[in-house]
């Protein structure tokens, strides 16, 4: 039975392994085929199928706010904003851990 | 699960109504002892939602003055001979084969009488101080006047298992914290972009009971050790996506952070969820500054020699050695090295072939760690970083099995050595009797070990200590101990 640890490089390869990009990649075009294309939507939906719940408004806006600055200030099309916001949303602790 | 609050009676969960009602004296205690050291307030977020992350690891002031900085512990897997390597037992030549009366307790069990097998290697004396040292270290034994031998170390398991969480945890049972999480509990990290403990395995594979050994017990997660692999690259996973800018991962980590943090405020007395947080923002450092402190292709030809990086033999531990260094240099608290991993001959519990055996693991690791050595006091490093080479446990001076050198395990009298880091040069403390099988003088149980690393670090053993269930846990125990005085300089 492999005993639970935590350490950055779990964090390093959950980040920047190819294979959180393409599950990434895999889960934000699931979404966009679900839901469309308005940021609020995606992120609503992806969120609840990493948490099995509805999310708040205020973790809606979050993202939103993410993907936003993601396009304005890195200049990031929409569909590769989402991509990371996918990312983030795999690498969450609600996601990680189980209550 | 987070309750929908128009729908729950009290506006909260049952788990957090139980929590806060009957667990609240607990919680209070609880989140009192976490935040003792400020690391609930380190954690917590305020009530502008951007309270910037503060490092758990962020480096403390020693209680004593310290001599040492730093720990190196070279860890001997299996339970290295102290009679073939350190602890001279000229009586014993005579009496190869010779059934005699000693009282023996290995995995075999209590034994009263057994078969002499006299040590297998020469002795020879070197420096000034002229200790004997077997054939099987040619390269150390030109340094044991930097070296403070201790022959009668003891502990209170002759088994694998029990007798590695002792060395490292203090503790026969696992669930305590170990060494290593003990010192960044206690002084945290130099250098907040590193992992401030590092475990490097043998390429054979890891220790019985593998991460209980380097666990953080019931110290928050964040002590836990980082593992820098053995083979490869050091590190994965330090590239950026292909894609990715330094800037949209930052970015993308501050959302994920907030996210985590408030997710966490229903969830305080989970620790590894703390964890997991200071284990993203030491990952992105890591990104930064770990591939240059693992890369060694900027050592010099001679100091790859010197550490046998030239050597099939020797390459492998010498590459962990010399990974230690780099990481020691760039402020890594505490380095803990596993020379032998896995079972029997792949490291050195020579129950069968005791030749063949130490010749192996003493051949894979003499050229290594004198490299060490040598390489730390060039650089003025060793004058503070205490490096520790033993194993859990010594062996017997009689044979195990009807035929044979194998040799069973023995924890009332083994051989450790300490440099660096305060300790006195060209010493050894401590007799054990013809045979090497029980001290003839004070034993020195493996608590005082400990007690002196922590002294020399700066840290009163006695008085550093973390509240948990109802203890005030030391990694001493609950005798007050002493640092073993008579080695210091």
């Amino acid at each position: 039975m492999r005993f639970i640890t935590t350490q950055p490089t779990q964090a390093l390869e959950l980040l920047n392994n190819s294979f959180s990009q393409k599950q990434s990649q895999q889960l934000a075009a699931r979404v966009r085929q679900e839901v469309g294309d308005k940021p609020g939507d995606q992120v609503q939906r992806a969120l609840w199928l990493v948490t099995q719940r509805s999310p708040t408004s205020e973790e809606i806006d979050r993202g939103v706010d993410l993907l936003q600055d993601l396009a304005n200030n890195e200049q990031l099309s929409p569909g590769a904003a989402f991509d990371i916001f996918c990312l983030l949303a795999l690498n969450l602790n609600e996601f990680i851990f189980l209550d | 699960m987070a309750p929908s609050k128009s729908h729950t009676f009290c506006g909260r969960t049952r788990r957090e109504f139980l929590w806060q009602a009957g667990g609240g004296f607990a919680g209070v205690a609880l989140a009192e002892m976490l935040g003792r050291d400020g690391f609930l307030a380190r954690q917590t977020v305020a009530a502008d939602n951007t309270t910037p992350f503060v490092n758990p690891l962020a480096p403390q002031r020693p209680q004593l003055m310290p001599k040492a900085k730093r720990v190196i512990f070279l860890f001997m897997y299996g339970g290295p001979s102290h009679l073939d390597t350190f602890d001279y037992k000229p009586a014993m030549e005579n009496l190869d084969g010779k059934t005699v009366a000693v009282e023996t307790f290995g995995r075999g069990g209590h034994k009263k009488t057994g078969r002499v097998v006299s040590p297998k290697w020469k002795f020879k004396q070197y420096g000034e101080c002229g200790k004997w040292v077997s054939d099987l270290f040619p390269q150390l034994g030109k340094l044991v006047d930097d070296i403070a031998f201790l022959h009668t170390l003891q502990a209170e398991s002759p088994i694998h298992g029990s007798a590695l969480l002792m060395m490292n945890s203090g503790r026969l049972l696992s669930g305590s914290p170990c060494l290593g999480s003990w010192t960044n509990y206690g002084l945290g990290t130099a250098n907040a972009n590193l992992p401030g403990f590092v475990v490097m395995l043998d390429r054979s594979g890891g220790p019985i009971n593998g991460a209980k050994n380097w666990s953080s017990g019931f110290m928050p997660a964040t002590y836990q050790p980082t593992i820098v692999r053995s083979e490869g690259s050091p590190i994965l996973n330090l590239d950026l996506p292909p894609g990715m800018t330094d800037a949209h991962q930052r970015n993308m980590l501050n959302t994920l952070q907030q996210y985590n943090r408030e997710h966490q405020l229903k969830r305080i007395d989970n620790q590894d969820l703390a964890a997991r947080i200071a284990s993203y923002e030491l990952a992105y450092k890591m990104q930064e500054h770990a591939p240059e402190a693992v890369d060694l292709s900027q050592e010099t030809m001679a100091t790859k020699k010197l550490y046998g990086l030239d050597r099939q033999q020797t390459k492998e531990f010498g590459r962990n050695c010399l990974l230690a260094r780099r990481l020691v240099e760039r402020g890594v608290r505490f380095v803990q090295l596993y020379a032998g991993g896995a079972h029997s001959d792949t490291n050195w519990d020579a129950h069968g072939d005791l030749v063949a055996n130490h010749n192996r693991h003493a051949g894979r690791t003499d050229q290594p760690i004198a490299g060490l050595l040598t390489d730390l006091k060039q650089r003025g490093l060793l004058e503070d970083t205490v490096v520790i080479w033993g194993g859990e446990f010594g062996r017997q001076p009689t044979a195990e099995f009807a035929k044979g050198t194998g040799r069973d395990h023995n924890s009332y009298a083994f051989t450790m050595w300490m440099a660096g880091g305060g300790i006195q040069g060209g010493i050894s403390l401590g007799e054990t009797d013809e045979l090497g099988a029980h001290p003839s003088s004070a034993p020195i149980h493996v608590k005082r070990l400990h007690a002196t690393i922590l002294h020399l670090l700066g840290l009163d053993p006695n008085q550093l200590a973390y509240f948990h269930a109802g203890l005030n846990h030391r990694l001493i125990g609950v005798e007050d101990t002493e640092p073993i005085y008579d080695i210091l300089a």
